[in-house]
């Protein structure tokens, strides 16, 4: 706690002296009569002002929320020694909004318990602590005031909303375990592959009698098995593009969660991979936990500004299972994450990247030579492009008012065609 | 409210005064427009000034007066106590303002404090009309006097010795959160 003496209690020590000086140079009673009140209140201010001894409690209604969504939090003040005026003021990110706003001007008594409810709008994603409660307190004669901070915060996680999307990106390759995605090779499943003849040790309810009669021996159906697969999210973490409170590491990490979740309902096994200024990875699993382990690991995401070069080296190698599918989003603004995603196609691994088009947040070029770097720059990224359309790489463009499940589809197509080609 | 207070006390020393209105005006004049600054700028520290000059414009009219004691003291001490608390209450740094119930309570306690100062100045006035002069109560008087500012000083110093922060605490850091958070 600190306190601190207001510019009333000079001014009013100055006034009383004065005033009773010029009443004892004068002999006019009437000058004591006007210093008086002044001299009175700054001995009272002086002989009754105290430290108040102020207690709180803060609790949320819940400690996880969805992007966008609305809670409760109550603020307990316990008062052992209150204070005339009191400003309570909730120290808070500017991603929550509190209604009704602080700070706050209360009067608090002695002994008294005062509970204030208050509306906290999460508006961005992110792990935050609410509750550092910073209170100044004025006595009742205005001549000193106190402040103190009670740090009563509670952890908050705003988890990114979801973004819609309608189907996954097919892996080219499957793993061992059972899952949902039909394998390219044959073997025990439903979908229906291909006809051979008999071999011993094949089971009789697989025998394709209809075939069988027709050619006049034993043939039976071939299957492809269901598989699960191994995806790896890949989040560039070097650069964002940022205009007011949006930037594009939010779309990216909404994508990035969704896509996590929904690949996790697959019994697919999902890895996650921030590369940028910060490395952090987890390495793939399957379940529930690992949704919220990643989903934890991505609230801690942000871009950390770095001159140092990094490749794809310095990522674990368990953390790219080879023969994984590993999913870009990046919004190509840096030239090492580029580098790096080339890299990684290099060694075989079945990449697609969306990118999270920065063009929305860049400011409307307003003179000639502005438009001319704008070409530039959109010429640059074109040719980015073009050199990962070469190295076999899709590239899908997400523009902020374009659903993530369009962008899908894009890459999706070129999946497609990429494998009837390389067959 | 408080210039206007303090406007008031400058009209009445200068038409009830007996003798160069102008000077009372004049100084009057003075102190208004230290006070009109003080509280546009937002300066506390230029208040007392003002405050001083309206109270001077006072002074020279009780010098220039003929009559023994200006029965109307007691209505400029509780007018100037009254526009000081305004001024100051309104040069408070709040970083929300008060609510209703709040400020009736401040209102509440400033009447208090202007009617106690009414009355407590007639008394005091009522007194020293009775007492007449000698150099035992001037004396009295002047110890009265530098008893109170001792007592005020003394105090003062004390409070200044128990809120000095001690030697690890990060007040300053404490302060400087409060100011960015209310921004």
């Amino acid at each position: 706690m600190s306190g601190a003496a207001t510019p009333k209690i000079g001014a009013y020590a100055g006034l009383a002296a004065l005033g009773l000086l010029a009443a004892l140079a004068t002999g006019l009673p009437e000058l004591v009569v006007l210093a008086a009140p002044f001299a009175i209140s700054l001995g009272l201010g002086l002989l009754l002002v105290r430290d108040p001894e102020l207690d709180a409690k803060v609790m949320l209604e819940r400690d996880h929320v969805l992007e966008g969504e609305e809670i409760g939090a109550t603020i307990e003040l316990r008062v052992a020694k209150g204070a005339e005026r009191v400003e309570l003021l909730i120290d808070i990110p500017p991603a929550l909004v509190t209604t009704p706003e602080y700070p706050r001007l209360l009067r608090l008594r002695d002994g008294e318990e005062s509970a204030y409810h208050v509306r906290v709008k999460c508006s961005r994603w992110g792990a935050y602590g609410f509750g550092r409660l910073q209170l100044r307190t004025h006595d009742a004669f205005g001549m000193f005031r106190h402040e103190l901070v009670l740090d009563c915060r509670q952890p908050l996680k705003v988890y990114p909303r979801e973004e819609s999307i309608r189907q996954l990106l097919r892996p080219r390759e499957t793993q061992v375990f059972s899952g949902n995605h039909v394998a390219r090779q044959r073997g025990e499943g439903i979908e229906f592959a291909d006809l051979r003849p008999f071999v011993a040790g094949d089971r009789v309810r697989h025998v394709n009698w209809r075939a069988s009669a027709r050619r006049g021996e034993l043939w039976v159906n071939e299957h492809h098995p269901e598989r699960n697969a191994d995806v790896v999210i890949f989040l560039d973490t070097f650069a964002e593009a940022r205009r007011g409170g949006r930037s594009t590491l939010d779309p990216a990490l909404r994508a990035a969660a969704s896509l996590v979740g929904r690949y996790l309902r697959q019994k697919d096994r999902v890895g996650f991979v921030s590369f940028g200024g910060m490395l952090n990875w987890l390495l793939p699993s399957t379940g529930n936990r690992q949704l919220y382990r990643i989903v934890d690991a991505m609230l801690d995401t942000q871009i950390l500004l770095s001159y140092a070069w990094r490749d794809v080296a310095v990522i674990p190698r368990r953390t790219l299972p080879p023969q994984a599918l590993v999913v870009a989003l990046t919004p190509l603004l840096d030239d090492r994450a580029a580098g790096a995603l080339l890299d990684l196609r290099a060694r075989g691994f079945d990449l697609v990247v969306i990118e999270v088009s920065p063009s929305s947040y860049l400011p409307d070029p307003k003179d000639e030579l502005e438009v001319l770097a704008d070409r530039l720059w959109r010429l640059r990224r074109e040719a980015l492009r073009d050199r990962f359309a070469r190295a076999g790489i899709p590239v899908a463009v997400w523009e902020e008012d374009s659903s993530l499940a369009a962008a899908l589809e894009e890459v999706s197509a070129y999946h497609r065609f990429g494998r009837l080609a390389s067959a | 409210m408080p210039l206007s207070l303090l406007a008031g006390i400058v009209v009445y020393a200068a038409t009830a005064t007996e003798r160069f209105p102008t000077i009372v005006l004049a100084v009057g004049a003075a102190g208004l427009v230290v006070n009109t600054v003080a509280l546009a700028g937002g300066w506390p520290s230029i208040l007392p000034v003002g405050l001083v000059g309206v109270a001077a414009a006072y002074a020279v009219f009780l010098a220039f007066r003929s009559e023994s004691v200006d029965p109307w003291a007691p209505f400029v001490a509780a007018a100037l106590f009254a526009a000081a608390e305004l001024a100051f209450t309104f040069l408070e740094p709040l970083s929300a303002r008060p609510s209703r119930a709040l400020q009736a309570r401040q209102l509440l306690t400033l009447g208090a404090g202007a009617l106690g100062t009414a009355i407590f100045g007639s008394a005091l006035l009522l007194v020293a009309g009775e007492g007449g002069s000698s150099v035992a109560l001037d004396a009295a008087g002047i110890l009265a006097a530098v008893a109170v500012m001792a007592v005020v000083a003394g105090l003062a110093v004390r409070r200044a010795t128990q809120d000095a922060p001690s030697a690890g605490q990060t007040s300053r850091a404490v302060v400087t959160t409060f100011e960015d958070g209310m921004d």
